[in-house]
């Protein structure tokens, strides 16, 4: 095996036994286990609300038990049977129906019974039974009262500007997308800090406790830059891979439940099997790579254990401000959102957030993106010169002078 | 054999290491001397080939030191460090296999050299865990566990207990007669005393001794005198060429500006017979470090 793997190993083994790590790709699967898995048993466990329904028409019955859809049982019964059964709680309330002069209603519930009656279904399904006596005693037809019944129409069309032309949008694309958008952000951002700050203080913690020493005289310090940074990329691959797990189980068992096909047949998600995704994921791995190349050079630059915290604050700072621009970007495309999309570290959060909402084309991102891969190599190329010549340089008098040093040090070398 | 040859290096308008040269064979055991700041560790990293020297060479069996080279070096930083919360036998495997060894054959070996150490711990104790002695054992169990050929030590001695040192002469002993090449700095001269074959001693980055033991004492001259006669305290002073004299009891410790000023004591001091101790000798290695050292200070 070679030291390249052996050291990626070694990082990928103790990060992925460690409690911060487990807590970090587990937590938002159990809480979002716990919410579901509540939500799951109140609605199984609810049974029917009772209601009595004091009426002498037996339609009146029929027509409330159809639209309550099993969430309510509606039972006729006599006045003085319903009073009893009430105060025994034995039934959650009583519709009083009566036909004379008009067709009105009482309900009366306990105020403890919280069933799902809802008065503007009871006023539909009794408007509706009125609707049709009075259109047999004025005999109409069912041509007439259909014309009576139908409203005005109200249309409304959502398009967004593609490419100079008007595509049409369901209504719910721009919330689905802007909600894409929120996550996509807050995901890149939790993602570059949190791996970002884990592998800066993998090498802070080796080089402040001067263990550095003893690997550069067994790997090389490119090796071993490489290493580190594809050890703790496994371990993001391994969350993302249980995410994807995770996410399979959940939506086989989801998609069999009748509220998620409601909200599915409502909702346009193409905005996740598009282009806006492909580029989305491509700006994610870039931009989380220049992150770790980062959190690596800061991770460098400490001289003992103390200055671990000092070294991580640039990731934090970065990640912060491309997350701060990303949630104005939300709320319009101003110059200085414009400008910052195209620039390194903050691209990765604002530009997939700015194609999603449709404030910038594909053309533009891509190029957006060949910048951050551009960027990436040059940086990377530039962090393992740092980076070999950091290692060796301990300067208690911080960070700052601590660079200087290395920056001396690179030189003598260079002149070699 | 490792070759230095006119080793130079400089950061910006400070020379850390001025034309230094010496060789370490196989089998034989070389110890770096001089103060903080002399170029001792800057000298273990270029031979390591963490700096590039400004001019000169350094060689192993006539080739420069390479990466395929990396799997036979042992090397102990000045500041020893280990992961706080890692086991100690995961410690030691991970270096070890850093330097080329196979899992299954560290594992095999490991309980030996807890053994020649004296290690008071379990393999599965976090290193934390353990006392400061027994860390820089297992240190430097992680250091020597793969037999290196080319063994760097910067100040080994440092923070061991007079028993512990005595382990770890041990231990390079051992590495020497399996025919390592082992370089070390220490400011421990009585370590360096007993077990260097060679020694070199550098100031402000330059070579000021260079040599065995013996013949770096010798070429001082015997000029140290330690007598034992009925010759008192005035009488020893009228001597010329007395420069120092200190009493410890009966005993008189002289320092000579001239070898031949022990004959003339010697004849006045046995005139009357025998005498329990006449013993003239070189200076001791701490009296030439300590010489040396200060010589700049003068």
């Amino acid at each position: 095996m070679t030291k390249f793997w052996i050291v990626m190993q070694q990082v990928y083994k103790k990060n992925v036994k460690s409690g911060s790590w487990l807590f970090l790709v587990l937590s938002p699967l159990l809480f979002l286990g716990i919410a579901v898995a509540v939500g799951w048993f109140v609605s199984q466990t609810a049974a029917p609300a009772k209601v009595a329904v004091i009426t002498d028409q037996p339609a009146v019955v029929r027509a409330l038990n159809k639209a309550a859809d099993g969430d309510v049982t509606y039972t006729a019964a006599a006045k003085t049977t319903a009073n009893r059964r009430l105060t025994a709680e034995k039934i959650d309330g009583i519709l009083t129906v009566t036909t004379a002069p008009t067709l009105s209603a009482t309900y009366v519930e306990r105020a403890n019974a919280e069933t799902g009656v809802d008065t503007s279904t009871l006023t539909a399904v009794l408007s509706q039974l009125k609707l049709q006596q009075t259109a047999a005693a004025l005999n109409l037809s069912a041509a007439q009262v259909q014309a009576l019944v139908t409203p005005a129409q109200v249309k409304k069309r959502t398009v967004a500007i593609e490419a100079g032309k008007q595509v049409a949008k369901n209504d719910t694309t721009a919330l689905v997308n802007r909600g894409f958008a929120s996550v996509l952000t807050v995901f890149i951002m939790v993602i570059s800090i949190v791996y970002g700050s884990m592998l800066a203080q993998e090498i802070a913690t080796e080089k402040g406790s001067r263990i550095m020493e003893i690997l550069l005289s067994s790997v090389s310090a490119t090796t071993q830059f490489f290493g580190k940074l594809a050890g703790i990329l496994a371990l993001l691959a391994t969350q993302l891979v249980v995410y994807a797990v995770a996410g399979v189980v959940a939506w086989t068992w989801a998609s069999r439940q009748a509220f998620v096909k409601q909200l599915l047949a409502s909702v346009d998600l193409s905005v996740l099997w598009s282009m806006t995704s492909l580029l989305a994921i491509l700006f994610f791995i870039i931009g989380t790579l220049t992150f770790a190349v980062l959190a690596a050079v800061c991770g460098s630059l400490v001289a003992n254990q103390e200055q671990v915290n000092a070294a991580v604050m640039p990731i934090s700072l970065l990640g912060m401000a491309g997350y701060m621009l990303a949630f104005m970007a939300q709320t319009g495309d101003a110059a200085l959102i414009r400008v910052a999309s195209y620039v390194p570290f903050l691209s990765i959060e604002l530009m997939p957030v700015r194609l999603a909402l449709g404030h910038a084309t594909m053309g533009a991102a891509w190029l957006s993106l060949a910048v951050s891969v551009v960027f990436l190599a040059g940086f990377t190329w530039l962090a393992v010169n740092i980076y070999r010549t950091n290692v060796l340089v301990y300067s208690d008098a911080g960070m700052l002078r601590g660079m200087r040093k290395a920056f001396t040090i690179w030189r003598a070398e260079r002149r070699n | 054999m490792l070759e230095l040859k006119d080793l130079t290096k400089t950061f910006g308008p400070m020379t850390a290491v001025d034309h230094e040269s010496f060789t370490v064979a196989p089998g034989e055991i070389m110890g770096l001397i001089g103060q903080n700041g002399a170029g001792k560790t800057t000298t273990f990293r270029m031979i390591l080939n963490f700096l590039t020297p400004d001019s000169g060479t350094v060689t192993w069996n006539g080739q420069p030191l390479t990466r395929a080279d990396y799997d036979m070096i042992g090397y102990l930083p000045e500041e020893r460090g280990l992961y706080p919360k890692m086991r100690v036998q995961d410690q030691i495997i991970y270096f070890a296999r850093l330097r080329g060894m196979k899992t299954a054959d560290i594992k095999a070996q490991i309980p030996a050299w807890l053994e020649r150490f004296q290690v008071k711990g379990k393999l599965t104790d976090k290193v934390k865990d353990l006392s400061k002695g027994n860390q820089q054992k297992v240190q430097l169990i992680a250091t020597l566990i793969h037999m290196p050929k080319l063994v760097i030590l910067d100040e080994p001695f440092s923070g061991l207990d007079p028993v512990n040192a005595s382990l770890l002469q041990d231990g390079i002993m051992m590495l020497r007669d399996n025919g390592a090449a082992i370089i070390y700095s220490s400011h421990d001269m009585g370590n360096v005393a007993a077990i260097s074959d060679h020694l070199v001693m550098l100031r402000n980055g330059a070579t000021v001794l260079n040599g065995t033991v013996d013949a770096i004492r010798e070429s001082f001259g015997r000029t140290k005198l330690f007598i034992e006669s009925p010759l008192d305290e005035a009488a020893l002073r009228a001597f010329e060429g007395v420069t120092a004299l200190t009493q410890h009891g009966a005993q008189f410790e002289l320092t000579l500006a001239d070898p031949a000023v022990g004959q003339r004591i010697f004849a006045a001091a046995t005139a009357g017979g025998y005498i329990p101790e006449f013993r003239q000798v070189p200076p001791s290695l701490d009296e030439i470090f300590r010489m040396k050292a200060g010589a700049d200070h003068d």
